[in-house]
């Protein structure tokens, strides 16, 4: 549980860090939800599902266009913007209000991708 | 044997690789990400409509573990792998689920890549979690990573 704990608290002070962010996850690659601050009328199973699918696509991508490895993905939309970074064995998805601060999400999502990827490492 | 049970086993056949070559293809596109996820997905869903026959089915008000390892043996794993290809232990309040046979692996679908396993999972956790509340699910082997069997616990909160 305290895995979880560390998670939840790194989401939190994501979501305190960038006003713009409006709800966060951890997900395993196979779309499983380890800990979420989504917003409550989001549906976090298809959330979760779909980050896997759309990380599964984006490293054929990355393989296919330079023979790359995938670092992250950010996703457009007309009412606000879905934010992925690969953390290992997991994925941090964040999903912000329409037009954020893209340089300050970049770089408290790497920050917090960072500290996910440590707390997932060491469970191996 | 047949005509018609000949037709229908190679009706079947060309399913099953067509089913196998839309799966290497998902693969080479989407990645095993996705795959895993829609497997997993499929299990979930199965998961429920078959804890929800049970229930139907046995007018079941409140699940105990011996009558869930009885109803899920033999309503699910028997008739998907056959009969002595399952087994069902119960260890106080833990459960632990033996599965000796894939079907996947039977049909001639190498398994390696564990996509199968995740359907698995899903539906043997889900059907677990409907019928008995919180509960921590664990994989502790799988035969697609060369082990004998797959093996599941499941700890009842």
């Amino acid at each position: 549980m305290s895995k979880i704990n560390d998670v939840n608290i790194i989401l939190q002070d994501l979501e305190g860090k960038v006003a713009d962010i409006i709800g966060s996850a951890v997900i395993r690659t196979n779309g499983l939800l380890i800990a979420s601050a989504l917003p409550s009328e989001s549906n976090e199973r298809m959330i979760a599902a779909m980050s896997a699918a759309l990380l599964g696509t984006s490293k054929r991508s990355a393989e296919a266009l330079f023979n790359g490895i995938f670092k992250s993905l950010s996703l457009e939309l007309d009412k606000g913007n879905m934010f992925l970074i690969n953390a290992g064995r997991v994925i941090l998805v964040a999903i912000t209000k329409k037009e954020p601060n893209l340089g300050l999400i970049t770089l408290e999502m790497e920050d917090a991708s960072n500290k996910i990827r440590n707390i997932f490492q060491m469970e191996e | 044997m047949s005509d018609r049970l000949k037709r229908r086993i190679k009706q079947l056949k060309f399913l099953a690789s067509m089913f196998k070559m839309a799966i290497e293809e998902f693969d080479k596109v989407m990645g095993p990400e996705t795959i895993q996820t829609i497997f997993r997905l499929i299990g979930e869903h199965q998961g429920k409509e078959f804890q929800a026959k049970l229930k139907e089915k046995y007018k079941i008000d409140k699940w105990d573990l011996k009558m869930f390892a009885e109803k899920v043996q033999n309503e699910v794993l028997v008739p998907a792998l056959g009969e002595d290809q399952s087994e069902i232990n119960i260890s106080g309040e833990k459960i632990e689920i033996k599965i000796k046979a894939c079907p996947f692996k039977s049909a001639g679908i190498p398994i390696s890549n564990k996509y199968f396993c995740t359907y698995t999972e899903g539906l043997v956790e889900t059907i677990a979690q409907e019928s008995l509340g919180e509960i921590i699910f664990t994989t502790e082997k799988l035969r697609s990573v060369d082990f004998c069997d797959c093996k599941f616990r499941i700890n009842i909160q």
